[in-house]
């Protein structure tokens, strides 16, 4: 897995490419630990170049989004396609992110 | 069981039950789907159909052969995390023994190990409503395949079964109440055991930051159960129901002798 965070002003985008499981998402959660210490608003995740995702990985990304709504801001997801997609959808995540 | 000739593959690998190995594992897993959608391909009208029917929300939609591959695929890297993460916690390394068969029928994923038995009883269902950091996988493998057998050992033997073709939907439908399954786990409640306040989606009454336990600190769901078929206390071959609910019944063997190398090989009988 690789990422990559971009800071505009308020807007944080998150690009997240690879596998996002269970080998890779202890790296994410530092990513997410970082982004809730610097209180980002808004978080979009950028998911067009991540091929697979797991559990694990699913999990980091519910942690983002409970942890940055619980400081009032927000997280969007876009790109999201394929087994990563799927996956979503099969945890009804897909009415927490429009997928 | 019929049978057609040139559609029967099998391939499998050893490799110590630990997260290091999981690409590889998954590697395999992935070439024996491709595989056996080669083999349709190349030996006649494809069997697997192509499924997007609408059926209910929880299912993985499965409208192409990617779809059959990132679903069983998806279903065991669960498993391969659950067996490195819980069943050799605490262990001195050893190995998980995978074998991936297929024919025109279905897809078996056969995973033999010697760590820690659970007990699918123990294991609660995630509360989807709740948003749930963790608890997830079994959910997962149990949405992606048609059928999973559970025998706790050792060795225990987890088969992941996945049908070339379905008539409608993704899941079976509940297994008769004859046979010795986990359907009935009671579901998390509205609380769970992380502190979370559950609420409906959309909502964000969780909130809670990181605390996790030793367990969840290597990222993986603590799910080794629930809605699991047991394998009969057969001791040597492992046998059993294929066909999901097609109604059909196969008998596929499966070594399960300790220590033994399973499958360095990759045979396609023609």
């Amino acid at each position: 897995m690789n990422h990559k965070r971009i800071d505009i002003e308020d807007e944080t985008t998150l690009e997240i490419e690879g596998t996002l499981d269970a080998v890779t998402a202890p790296d994410l959660r530092t990513v997410v630990d970082q982004l809730v210490a610097d209180r980002r608003p808004s978080v979009t995740l950028e998911l067009s170049s991540l091929r697979l995702i797991d559990s694990s990985g699913v999990g980091v990304i519910v942690s983002l989004f409970k942890r940055i709504r619980a400081n009032g801001g927000q997280v969007k997801i876009v790109g999201l396609r394929d087994q990563p997609r799927a996956i979503f959808r099969l945890l009804r995540l897909d009415r927490v992110f429009p997928v | 069981m019929t049978t057609v000739p040139g559609a029967y593959g099998v391939v499998g690998l050893r490799v110590p039950g630990a997260l290091a190995y999981r690409h590889l594992a998954i590697r395999l897993v992935s070439t024996a789907c491709k595989m056996a959608l080669e083999s349709d391909s190349r030996d006649g009208p494809a069997s697997h159909v192509s499924h997007d029917s609408g059926g209910p929300a929880s299912h993985v939609s499965h409208d192409s052969d990617g779809d059959f591959e990132a679903e069983v695929v998806s279903a065991f890297g669960e498993a391969f995390n659950n067996i490195a993460v819980h069943g050799y916690d605490g262990l001195a390394p050893q190995p998980v023994q995978i074998e991936v068969d297929w024919d025109h029928e279905k897809l078996v994923i056969t995973c033999v190990d010697n760590g820690h038995t659970f007990d699918p009883e123990t294991v609660a269902l995630p509360d989807l409503d709740a948003l749930p950091e963790h608890g997830m996988g079994l959910f997962i493998m149990r949405s992606c395949m048609d059928q999973i057998d559970y025998r706790p050992g050792p060795p225990n033997v987890l088969r992941l079964i996945k049908l070339r073709s379905r008539r409608d939907g993704l899941l079976p439908p509940p297994p008769p109440s004859s046979s010795r399954v986990f359907e009935g786990v009671t579901a998390r409640p509205a609380a769970d055991d992380e502190g979370h306040a559950g609420g409906r989606v959309g909502g964000h009454a969780g909130g809670r930051a990181g605390g996790v336990d030793s367990d969840k600190d290597a990222g993986v769901d603590s799910d080794r159960g629930s809605g699991v078929d047991l394998i009969p206390p057969a001791n040597e071959s492992c046998t059993g129901p294929a066909g999901g609910r097609s109604g059909s019944r196969a008998r596929i063997p499966v070594t399960t002798t300790p220590g033994e190398d399973l499958m360095v090989e990759s045979s396609r009988r023609r």
